[in-house]
């Protein structure tokens, strides 16, 4: 995927992206009361604690709002799936859906992680139909 | 002395001399524009001006961009207060009569002068002012995903069309009434009639999404004039009164404040369903009192979503209010009279401060051709950030 943006990983965010690297999706989750805090923070949203340790989500998703981007460039017009997604840990993640034709993904869909590698350092989550995967 | 003496109202209204099309002058020099038409329509000297706010610019960056806009101006150094509000179009307009009105009330301010400028098409355009509006996006977790303006929107498009049916030619429908407002309107930028098709046909951007359903891109300035109601009586113009206002932090039921389309829990039962209620009840009014709506039409869902959230239609209903042309100017409630951002001017961040213009002159029977039968009482429905907060004001006609 072309990204115009890559991004740079911060003392929030650090272990997120590592994960990536690794090739899964770990978020800081609030020992005092559970949270789970994304976009990545190192103080609990909800009750301010600080006691925030990483867990490892399922990467299962449902499509919550999806749109086929048609993006003209000096090579032709460029298309791809914008998306939200909701993991079954209840967070929602913008990203893009990939592997599969941009005109079949649709709300609903169950779909799960995938990871691209766009730098040396950075590898973006993004998001494939559970089925195409059978 | 009456009781009602600070009650704040609204004196006077202008724009730069032209919208749309305006190369040649500044992002500053288009906020004087608009500042200067303003204070003549209020019969108000510059040196009068006590409280001075801005928004920032895409393309004049300043530290402090409502200090720059005051030195450019000529702003009087009596003046108590000079603040820029940096928090983008859609809702800054409806925060400053908000803020203008609790800084007349309190007595901090006697005049304030709100504006907004930006040469949005010949100081960046197209591609740039897109990218500019794109900077909007987290850095980190949105922005590589390139989530283009118009790709947001459509997400929120697609889950009202998913959740109620809305169709693609109802979402052209609103594109159709802003034009046929715009075309009556000798100041618009886009003035050629079109069609449900002729929106269908254009370029796709991004589904549900066509060109004809997305805003401008323009240049141009809007400034507002609010005193005491003290000082108006002394003026020779109707005053405008400021009845009510409401705003909401946050998406429906979110439970806390949000700045990124993604963090939002739901796209589409908007804030502006509490704030309505809040301006509407300060101001006394009920939805049979308003005669007509002004809402910040970035993309055609938009102004669907905002009829709903405010309560002139059921949940699902907004798309079929546009297409039964019950939105147009000899419709039950018409909507955005001047043509809006997609049809008037969208000049980045004074894109929605055009609705308090339109609206104030619909409420002194100013419009000519557009005006609104026997206008006495409309409400801006405006929001800022990425679908983050939710400002409403009512305003009355003059007593």
């Amino acid at each position: 995927m072309r990204v115009d943006s890559i991004p740079i990983p911060t003392a929030d965010s650090d272990e997120f992206w590592e994960g990536c690297r690794k090739g899964f999706l770990t978020m800081p989750v609030c020992r005092t009361c559970g949270e789970i805090n994304w976009f990545p923070r190192a103080m609990c949203r909800n009750c301010s604690g600080v006691d925030l340790h990483w867990e490892r989500m399922s990467g299962e998703a449902v499509v919550y709002s999806c749109t086929v981007v048609e993006q003209r460039t000096k090579e032709g017009v460029e298309s791809y799936v914008l998306a939200l997604v909701d993991l079954v840990e209840g967070i929602r993640m913008m990203t893009h859906v990939t592997n599969t034709p941009p005109e079949d993904v649709k709300i609903g869909m169950f779909v799960t992680v995938r990871f691209e590698r766009v730098s040396d350092e950075i590898s973006l989550p993004v998001f494939v139909p559970i089925e195409a995967l059978a | 002395m009456s009781s009602d003496d600070r009650d704040p109202v609204i004196v006077g209204v202008g724009e730069s001399s032209r919208v749309g099309i305006v190369p040649g002058k500044s992002s500053l020099m288009l906020h004087a524009e608009a500042a200067a038409d303003a204070l003549k329509d209020a019969g108000i000297p510059k040196e009068d001006v006590d409280c001075v706010f801005t928004n920032e610019s895409y393309l004049d960056y300043h530290v402090r961009h409502a200090m720059a806009f005051a030195e450019y101006f000529g702003v009087a150094a009596s003046a108590r207060q000079i603040v820029s509000i940096p928090l983008g179009s859609g809702a800054s307009s409806g925060l400053f009569v908000h803020r203008a009105a609790d800084a007349i009330r309190s007595g901090n301010a006697d005049v304030v002068l709100a504006v907004s400028g930006d040469n949005f098409l010949s100081g960046l355009q197209r591609a740039g002012a897109v990218k500019a509006l794109a900077d909007n996006r987290d850095k980190e977790f949105e922005a590589p995903y390139s989530p283009l303006l118009p790709a947001c929107f459509a997400l929120v498009a697609q889950r009202h069309m998913h959740e109620y049916g809305t169709t693609l030619e109802e979402l052209a429908a609103v594109a159709v009434t802003m034009r046929s407002h715009a075309m009556k309107n000798p100041r618009s930028h886009m003035r050629e009639s079109i069609t449900v098709d002729d929106v269908l046909q254009s370029r796709r951007v991004a589904s549900p999404f066509t060109l004809l359903m997305c805003s401008l891109v323009s240049d141009g300035g809007a400034a507002v004039v609010v005193t005491t109601r003290e000082r108006a009586r002394d003026l020779d113009g109707p005053a405008i009164e400021i009845l009510g206002t409401g705003i909401t932090y946050g998406s429906g039921d979110d439970a806390r404040v949000h700045s990124s389309l993604s963090q939002s829990r739901d796209l589409i039962k908007i804030g502006t369903r509490y704030s309505a209620r809040e301006a509407m009840g300060k101001a006394g009014v009920t939805h049979d009192d308003i005669d007509l709506l002004m809402v910040y039409d970035c993309f055609a869902i938009m102004p669907i979503l905002f009829l709903e959230a405010a309560g002139f239609v059921p949940e699902g209903d907004g798309g079929a209010f546009f297409a039964e042309g019950r939105a147009m100017l000899h419709g039950e409630l018409p909507v955005n009279t001047h043509g809006g951002m997609m049809s008037y001017a969208h000049p980045g961040n004074p894109g929605g401060l055009f609705m308090f213009p339109e609206l104030v002159r619909q409420l002194r029977s100013e419009c000519g051709e557009r005006q609104v039968k026997d206008a006495k009482t409309g409400m801006v429905l405006g929001y800022g950030g990425q679908m983050a907060f939710w400002p409403v004001t009512v305003l009355g006609g003059p007593q």
